[in-house]
């Protein structure tokens, strides 16, 4: 009886299929209860942000950029759901359409910067010797400049629009990424795996990209994820000061500069926006957070 | 250890000429130019402040003398929209407002940051880590310019504490933006304190030190405090030069004539001499730091004095 069961048993076991890297992530991503419900939480914010652009577009929700003037700094659910600003504009509209902007900005500014920083890095720690340290030298130099400068000239550059900001900011924020792939890619060409690859003759862009690259995944996704917060910040600084998303577009940075100008007369201004934006931040952190434990099965075996 | 103190410094002059150089081009590229104002100053009279300031000339003579200016002669020279003032007097007015206001910052940062991730730590997924946890995240997540105004609003406004803005005579007006500054570097600085901790607490010798009965608090302090404050000493490296060479945010907020507001304004206004002087100042600061830093990590961590014998 014994003997069966244990031979039942040994079939289950055979039975199961194995389960991938990024299976087993998911797996461990989805245990870690706080993080699981952040990316949630980001889903619904995104959600709620699109969703109320696409409203507000079809006439059901007030259009964010709508001015009554007679209507001006209305208190929250005095017809307005979070009240009106200055200009009698909705906030809550307001606040679902900046939300949407600084979505877009924090996920594309961080695409340039991934893919940016993931190329520099690779090739860097790829070809090694003296291109990589002038490479290396010239990240050090960005490293050492204040980033605002950079921002500020590139925008004065190109003029002030979305693209550009995209552009600006991902110039500068790509340093980081750049580092911790071109340490991966240094400690990963040295393995068999490469060696195998380069014997088979594979070119050099074939290994870089389709087998370097590719292992370096697991850092460079949870350094995405913390950057977008990052990115959101400096966005919202820069258009707190006057130099990020112009008018009449507006982003979470633009609301909270507005906010605070009239925070004691018509403390909401302020508060809403920050909240969505506190929000964001910390959801977005604590889910880099759990991609790092699920990711990195070392660090996550207590 | 003489070599590698000889190395790091000619790196840090390549360093420091890359970035004079890097933003003379995007200056040379960038449109606008500082004398544009609302009066229409007349061509000639333009023609004549741009040989004054040695603007006439090609690129590459301009370039050459502007790093004999920094290199050779120690001198930004004059600024270009504050009339009369030269750049290092403009620097050594405002280097010292944004070194005591960060100065106070870090120490608020690490006075609370450090104690408060090595309690997270010992009390790991306990009460008192999930609330040094979490005002750790809402140091980091709570943007400074809300958090600014508000401070503004409850501790000027409504407490009369402190001055709501400016440099006044009042002694204490600069402990609310160190504050406010400190907040959010306090949060990283517990997070990777935390994190410092319990790798440094998973260490085998932690467990002999357990079962030979040393007291929890002994072990803590003596055992792998240092082990455990590498992550955040690297960390600092290129955090203090942005602490101490001003926040633009913080110092626009509280009215601050600090470096921060300068850098801005001479990055918007082309004023080149001074923003090659906040650049400079802000790229030395950053090389000293992290210099500091690497020095630090070198007398705590036994192991990188060991095998290699020297710094990388």
């Amino acid at each position: 009886m014994n003997e069966v069961n244990s031979v039942r048993e040994l079939q289950i076991v055979e039975a199961v299929p194995g389960t991938s890297l990024g299976q087993d992530a998911w797996r461990r991503l989805k245990r870690n209860r706080l993080a699981y419900a952040c990316l949630w939480a980001l889903g619904g914010i995104l959600l709620l942000c699109s969703g109320g652009a696409l409203l507000s577009w079809a006439g059901i929700l007030p259009d964010p950029n709508a001015t009554h003037l007679d209507r001006i700094l209305a208190a929250p659910g005095d017809g307005y759901l979070l009240g009106s600003d200055a200009l009698g504009r909705d906030v809550f509209a307001r606040i679902l359409f900046g939300g949407l902007v600084s979505i877009a900005v924090g996920v594309v500014a961080t695409l340039v910067s991934v893919i940016i920083g993931v190329t520099y890095g690779a090739v860097a720690g790829y070809v090694g010797g003296r291109c990589d340290a002038v490479m290396m030298r010239f990240v050090d130099i960005l490293y050492a400049m204040p980033f605002v400068i950079l921002v500020i000239v590139l925008m004065s550059l190109f003029g002030m629009n979305l693209f550009w900001l995209f552009i600006a900011i991902g110039a500068v924020e790509w340093l980081t990424m750049a580092r911790i792939v071109r340490g991966q890619v240094m400690s990963l060409k040295k393995q068999e795996f490469i060696e195998a690859a380069r014997s088979l003759g594979l070119g050099h862009g074939s290994i870089l990209f389709r087998h370097l690259i590719p292992n370096c995944l697991g850092p460079v996704i949870v350094y995405t994820t913390l950057t977008v917060p990052s990115v959101m910040r400096l966005e919202a600084v820069l258009s707190f000061l006057g130099m990020g998303v112009q008018p009449p577009n507006s982003s979470w940075g633009t609301l909270i500069k507005e906010g605070a100008d009239r925070m004691t007369t018509s403390a909401g201004l302020l508060l809403f926006p920050a909240a969505a934006f506190a929000l964001t931040l910390f959801c977005l952190n604590f889910l880099g957070d759990g991609l790092r434990d699920a990711l990195d099965p070392k660090g996550s075996k207590d | 250890m003489l070599r590698f103190v000889l190395g790091r410094l000619v790196q840090s002059l390549v360093v420091l000429v890359g970035i004079l150089t890097l933003t003379f081009i995007l200056l040379q590229l960038a449109p606008g130019n500082p004398f544009a104002t609302e009066k229409n100053i007349p061509e000639h009279i333009v023609a004549n402040m741009r040989k004054y300031y040695g603007l006439d000339r090609p690129p590459l003579e301009q370039w050459f003398r502007m790093l004999g200016n920094y290199f050779v002669r120690f001198d930004g020279g004059e600024s270009f929209t504050k009339d009369g003032f030269t750049v290092n007097e403009i620097i050594q007015e405002s280097l010292p407002v944004s070194l005591l206001v960060g100065g106070a910052g870090l120490v608020f940062a690490l006075g609370l940051g450090v104690p408060l991730g090595v309690i997270a730590a010992a009390r790991r997924n306990r009460g008192a880590d999930y609330l040094a946890s979490s005002l750790a995240l809402a140091g980091i997540c709570l943007p400074t310019f809300v958090v600014a105004p508000l401070a503004i609003a409850v501790f000027a406004l409504e407490l009369g504490w402190f001055a709501p803005a400016g440099w006044e005579d009042r002694r204490l007006d600069w402990i609310l933006p160190a504050i406010v500054l400190g907040l959010f570097y306090m949060g990283y600085i517990t997070r990777i304190t935390r994190a410092g901790m319990l790798e440094a607490l998973s260490q085998d010798y932690v467990r002999t030190a357990l079962a030979k009965g040393l007291p929890e608090g002994r072990i803590l302090v003596i055992h792998t405090l240092r082990h455990g404050l590498l992550p955040l000493v690297s960390y600092l490296g290129p955090a203090v030069a942005g602490i101490l060479a001003g926040s633009f945010v913080v110092e626009t907020i509280f009215g601050l004539p600090g470096m921060g507001l300068h850098t801005v304004a001479a990055a918007r206004d082309r004023d080149m001499p001074l923003l090659m002087g906040s650049v400079m100042t802000y790229g030395a600061m950053v090389l000293v730091s992290n210099f500091l830093s690497d020095l630090a990590q070198y007398w705590m961590n036994p192991r990188m004095r060991g095998a290699g014998g020297e710094l990388s």
